[in-house]
């Protein structure tokens, strides 16, 4: 990774947000744990980046960190940086923190039957972050509140504000905590599983209205998802993380068109398609991901992957071009899906019958 | 979670009302549109009759009631047309219950009236019961609710603290400490309350704990509220309410304590009637007149009983609105 300088605030070009080499660990009795490790990535204003990946690959601790919100007795000091409009966050006092968030930076939380406070009615709750960051009156806020439920589309706003979340339905609870974190018209929004609470049809609405708000209000929105189908077509670009690291960084529309890491691949090829007949078995990916305290040296894909060679043992790869034309995604792989590299060392493996990490593969699999 | 009082599910499960349910949220379209509204309306009314036709029960009513008869003695013993407590009529003593008008609940060895007896005798026991919680439950409460939510060395020696305290045989300890400080109204009050506060702490400190991962707290921090706001405002209304639940069963506790400190002569002094010095006289007559005993010790029962069952129920929807939000 070459190293970039500093983003001068003053700079209209640079990114709202941009993490360099972040690296999250935490001290456990049988050792440290790496949650987030090197990760690196640029988001601008206006933008949406998808960040994917199964449970435990590091997608909550990387959103709590952005927003410098982890405050785990037994987290070790993190590594690299976090700047928010040139402001290293991971250094900024927390008086100041505090300042920022609910103000430009904002979170909307996975499950809305936690995060909405059961003993406060909802005008309260909607009222706070403009009371604590905006000079306004209380009657002023009131009414405030009232456009913002109406915004999200939440049908008779008024008489919401004095009711209590329990009497609100999940979608509409969700459609809450998104008016709240959008109050003070924040520029980032850090979106973590903010549909997997909610049945289908209610996803759509969330990810939609999500999506309306960063196109009208030109925010950045950071959407974490373990779900690859809650990304693809809401956003710009995906991260795909495993263990703990980015492995893909793309477009979101060059991913779902050509993976370049198999685990993105097989991720995708294990999404269920509407065309397959009902009954298709779902393909799965063999194989658990490492526990964080006994993670392979070479590649931490490598034990589950059809493409594993002898060098992703040895040697652990960084993110890169994929290909020499492909400059503008990167790929933690050796032998890209698609790639010559990528389809010889798949054809060696079929034809061995085996990886190089001992995964049996059949003859007939397809990734 | 299949509970009968899920409020998403009795929602649903609401038969004959007339209206096709639709959760609310799902039939919502993204734009505010005309309908929702109405479809939602029907839901919330329909939950605010459900809460009201769920039946108390005949027997937390009777406890209300008691506990109601009870309070009211006790305030207004001045005023009700009762003998004098310390009246004594020694050519009238012993007289069993229900005999004479005059004295409804029968005479003790002095000819005192029972009745009157044990309305003044309420007032120690429940004015050292309510001061003591009070004492007890807003000072454990307060550093239950700060070590549990900053936790760290504090916590670690608090609760250290906590344990030993709770180790000790907490009667031994009341005797000691009463027998240093006094037997006045106020130094029972005040020793028993303190020497509550543990228990309280431990309450207090594990409701905060269960309620501080919550995701709510972490999104108030998150909108950049301070910490004292995310303490007082997020975090302390939702201890109070299982903490209250829990100090009015323990009201009861420590009725039945200063019942047996009186029983041993270690409360308040004669001639102010306790309920457990009633009981204590009473021993004397134990073969000849039984009920001097038994009047006290049935209504110290009943008033005990009373505040479980108050105490219990009230748990029981607390609970039901801690788990289900």
């Amino acid at each position: 990774m070459t190293t970039i300088p500093p983003h001068p605030p003053t700079d209209g070009q640079a990114p709202l947000l941009s993490v360099r080499d972040l690296k999250v660990e935490f001290d456990s009795p049988a050792g440290t744990i790496t949650a987030v490790d090197g990760v690196s990535f640029e988001l601008s204003a206006g933008r949406a980046l998808g960040v994917v990946g199964e449970s435990g690959s590091g997608k909550t601790v990387l959103s709590r960190v952005i927003m410098n919100l982890l405050t785990v007795s037994n987290k070790l000091p993190e590594q690299g940086e976090v700047r928010f409009r040139g402001q290293n966050l991971l250094t900024t006092r927390r008086k100041q923190l505090r300042k920022l968030w609910g103000d430009d930076l904002a979170m909307v939380f996975q499950d809305p039957m936690t995060s909405l406070n059961p003993t406060m009615k909802i005008g309260p709750q909607v009222t706070e972050p403009l009371l604590l960051h905006r000079k306004i009156s209380r009657k002023a806020a009131r009414a405030r509140a009232e456009e913002l439920l109406r915004e999200v589309g939440i049908p008779e706003p008024g008489r919401r504000l004095n009711q209590y979340p329990h009497e609100l339905s999940g979608g509409m609870r969700q459609r809450v905590t998104i008016a709240i974190a959008l109050a003070c018209d924040p520029v980032l929004l850090i979106a973590d599983e903010p549909t997997t609470a909610l049945d289908v049809t209610v996803q759509a609405q969330i990810l939609d209205l999500l999506d309306r708000e960063r196109t009208d209000r030109q925010m950045g929105l950071i959407l974490i998802s373990h779900d690859l189908g809650v990304v693809e077509g809401r956003t710009d670009d995906v991260n795909v993380m495993y263990a703990g690291r980015v492995v893909e960084s793309a477009p979101t529309a060059s991913v779902f068109k050509q993976p370049r890491h198999p685990y993105t691949a097989s991720l995708i090829g294990s999404m269920p398609k509407i065309e397959d007949p009902s009954h298709t078995r779902l393909a799965a990916i063999p194989g658990h991901p490492p526990h964080p305290l006994n993670r392979p040296s070479g590649c931490k894909y490598a034990p589950r992957c059809q493409f594993a060679q002898p060098r992703c043992i040895e040697e652990d790869p960084a993110l890169m071009p994929p290909t020499d034309e492909e400059t503008d995604r990167g790929t933690a792989c050796f032998f890209p899906p698609g790639t010559d590299r990528g389809e010889e060392a798949l054809a060696r493996n079929r034809a061995a019958g085996y990886t190089a990490t001992g995964l049996e593969l059949q003859p007939a699999e397809v990734s | 979670m299949p509970r009968p009082e899920d409020p998403q599910q009795g929602r649903a499960d609401v038969p004959g009302d007339g209206t096709t349910t639709v959760e609310p949220g799902t039939g919502v379209p993204a734009t505010p549109p005309q309908t929702p509204g109405e479809e939602a309306e029907p839901a919330a009314t329909r939950k605010r009759r459900r809460r009201k036709r769920r039946p108390l029960g005949v027997m937390t009513w009777l406890a209300l009631v008691w506990l109601v008869l009870v309070v009211a003695g006790a305030v207004l013993a001045g005023i009700l047309p009762l003998h004098p407590p310390a009246g004594t009529d020694v050519l009238n003593n012993l007289r069993p219950p229900l005999e004479s008008m005059s004295n409804p609940l029968g005479t003790d060895g002095l000819g005192r009236d029972l009745l009157s007896r044990v309305v003044y005798g309420s007032r120690v026991s429940l004015i050292v019961a309510f001061v003591a919680v009070a004492i007890g439950s807003t000072i454990g409460g307060t550093i239950g609710l700060l070590v549990g939510y900053f936790r760290g060395k504090a916590d670690t020696l608090v609760m250290g603290f906590v344990d030993v305290m709770l180790a000790f045989p907490g009667l031994v300890l009341l005797l000691t400490v009463i027998a240093f400080v006094g037997r006045s109204l106020t130094t029972i009050s005040l020793t028993i309350g303190l020497l509550s506060i543990p228990i309280y702490t431990r309450v207090s400190r594990a409701n905060t704990m269960a309620v501080a991962s919550r995701e709510f707290v972490t999104a108030s921090k998150a909108m950049g509220a301070r910490t004292s706001r995310v303490l007082f405002r997020e975090i302390a209304p939702n201890v109070i309410l299982p903490l209250s639940a829990y100090a009015l069963v323990t009201v009861g506790v420590i009725i039945v304590l200063e019942g047996a400190l009186s029983f041993l002569g270690l409360s308040i002094d004669q001639p102010t009637p306790t309920w457990g010095g009633i009981i204590n006289e009473g021993r004397r007559h134990l073969a000849a007149a039984p009920h001097v005993s038994a009047v006290p010790s049935m209504v110290m029962f009943l008033t005990v009983i009373s505040l479980n069952l108050v105490g219990d129920k009230l748990r029981q929807r607390f609970d039901v609105k801690g788990t289900n939000l």
